[in-house]
């Protein structure tokens, strides 16, 4: 297959990550117009709760998921509670998505600057079993950990959509979603299903965080780039359609790695931002999506 | 069954209603009537909890509805199809049903009431698998009374039913609405445009003007009185529409 082939693999298994960083900034700003610009934030968070699960105890991160998800569903309730929940008072989801913008940025200083106390400023990785191991599959490199994430990705994103197509909760949310006040009127506890809305994409940031620090690193201040990672995907998914943000992630993921093999690896973050600027330009509604954006 | 006692609501600093108060009894159809800002729309909502009044008391069976969100107030058995229908315009007519029934008084009937609703608008049957959002106007209507009936409210209130119908629809839609009123035992309230047809069908009637109680009374009687007619309901408009 060669270098090309070799790009593709690779495009494939980073675009996967990049889909699955992007689910819970998707599911928030779908479901309830929150820019949540702490999601780089909440994936180091939960990319730390691994790592120090590691660390401390020689837990697999792949096995530490289950604990990632609930704590850092946890924090995504507190985060509601306490944060957000006011904001559905404002009359305007133009007010809403700003006003969900200047919070969540304090909470970035907030949370960032706890971490760099509590785990010191160092940047950190999860040095494990698979880590630097690759397969050879028709005449290609397939790094393990990128397979791991890969398969995460699909399950998480299959699941995700299992629940918002066929379970009463899914229905809740895409009801609220469409329009909150009639959803009330259906006898739907919006509140409630906002709660738990933001708790799961605050669990999917955690769930992005493991396979982060699996593959890559983290840092208490390195949650930017991730984040602006997840904007370009969702930008391309197109706002609000939460099933093609895997493919969109993809999609990124392949632009990306032809990109650097043009222009070469420096170039890796222009290549992402131009595609957002250009995608900005002549297609806000993303490439998946033929509704048109109104507020 | 529902008691609206001496509430008024803003809007912003903008007094919207002043003083309400009425009564709907059990098997009951009643109508708001009053051109268009009268405040109709508003004690609608005021009831469904979409806004709180200030001052007065909204009581159901005897309960104070008082400080309970929306969802709070269907669980309580009343339901609204709001202003404009607001179905779910990228969900299935099926889907817009099944969320209907939220409500934990109205899940395990969930599959008799659909089965009622279908019989009342047999169209919703063939249409069940068509998104909400591509419904002619009729079909939406039939599907929010529906959508509403999924709830089991003891209550419906109906805002502005016709808006938008041709004549040949409202007919079957206020049929229909009998129907529901006569066998499932549902008290209705409906603010409706057509005044003679809203009047025909209700038992009662209450003539809102500039967010007054402007008169009421039996449905018959006021239909036959000119002076309300032609004071409240007449050709003359002195007020900005809606």
């Amino acid at each position: 297959m060669g270098m090309f082939g070799q790009t593709i693999v690779y495009g494939i298994l980073v675009g996967a990550m990049y889909g699955l960083i992007t689910l819970g900034l998707g599911l928030l700003m779908g479901v309830m117009k929150f820019l949540n610009v702490a999601h780089g934030t909440f994936i180091v968070l939960g990319g730390f709760v691994a790592y120090w699960l590691f660390a401390f105890y020689g837990v697999n991160p792949y096995l530490s998921i289950p604990v990632v998800i609930i704590v850092m569903f946890l924090v995504g309730l507190v985060v509601y509670k306490v944060t957000l929940s006011p904001l559905l008072k404002l009359p305007s989801l133009g007010e809403r998505i700003n006003s969900s913008m200047l919070i969540t940025f304090g909470i970035i200083y907030v949370v960032d600057n706890l971490m760099t106390i509590l785990f010191k400023p160092d940047v950190r990785s999860i040095v494990g079993p698979f880590t630097g191991r690759s397969i050879d599959f028709i005449g290609s490199k397939f790094s393990v950990t990128g397979l791991f994430g890969l398969a995460i990705a699909v399950i998480v994103g299959v699941a995700l959509y299992f629940v918002l197509a066929r379970t009463s909760f899914g229905k809740h949310v895409r009801a609220a979603t469409q329009d909150s006040e009639a959803a009330g009127l259906c006898g739907i506890n919006v509140q409630r299903t906002y709660l738990i809305s933001t708790g799961i994409a605050v669990a999917l940031a955690g769930i992005a965080g493991v396979i982060v620090v699996s593959s890559y690193s983290i840092s208490p201040n390195g949650g930017l780039r991730w984040l602006l990672v997840a904007f370009v995907v969702m930008m391309l998914a197109g706002e609000g359609n939460l099933n093609a943000i895997i493919p969109a992630g993809l999609v990124l993921g392949l632009l990306e790695a032809v990109g650097v093999l043009l222009v070469g690896a420096s170039y890796r973050q222009v290549v992402a931002l131009v595609i957002f600027i250009v995608i900005l330009i002549f297609r806000p509604q993303g490439l998946f999506t033929k509704r048109s954006l109104h507020y | 069954m529902l008691e609206v006692s001496n509430i008024s609501a803003f809007y912003g600093d903008i007094q919207a209603l002043w003083d309400i108060s009425l009564t709907i009894n059990e098997g009951e159809i009643i109508t708001l009537i009053g051109s268009n800002g009268s405040g109709k729309s508003t004690i609608m909502k005021a009831i469904a909890g979409l806004m709180k009044p200030r001052g007065g008391n909204i009581t159901f069976d005897g309960v104070s509805l008082g400080r309970l969100p929306s969802h709070g107030i269907v669980d309580m058995g009343i339901s609204l199809v709001p202003e404009g229908r607001r179905l779910f315009p990228e969900m299935t007519v099926l889907e817009n049903l099944d969320v209907g029934a939220s409500a934990k008084r109205a899940r395990e009937f969930k599959h008799s009431t659909m089965d009622f609703i279908f019989g009342l608008f047999p169209i919703l049957m063939d249409r069940s698998r068509q998104v909400a959002g591509t419904l002619s106007g009729g079909e939406q209507q039939m599907l929010a009374i529906g959508r509403a009936l999924m709830a089991r409210p003891k209550l419906l209130l109906i805002d502005e039913m016709s808006l938008g119908l041709s004549p040949i629809v409202v007919d079957d839609i206020l049929q229909a609405i009998r129907d529901v009123n006569g066998t499932m035992n549902v008290s209705i309230a409906l603010v409706e445009q057509d005044v003679s047809a809203a009047l025909s069908i209700a038992d009662r009637g209450y003539v809102v003007h500039h967010g007054r109680i402007a008169a009421e009374g039996d449905a018959k009687a006021l239909r036959c009185d000119s002076r309300i007619m032609e004071a409240y309901l007449g050709v003359y408009v002195e007020e900005q529409a809606e």
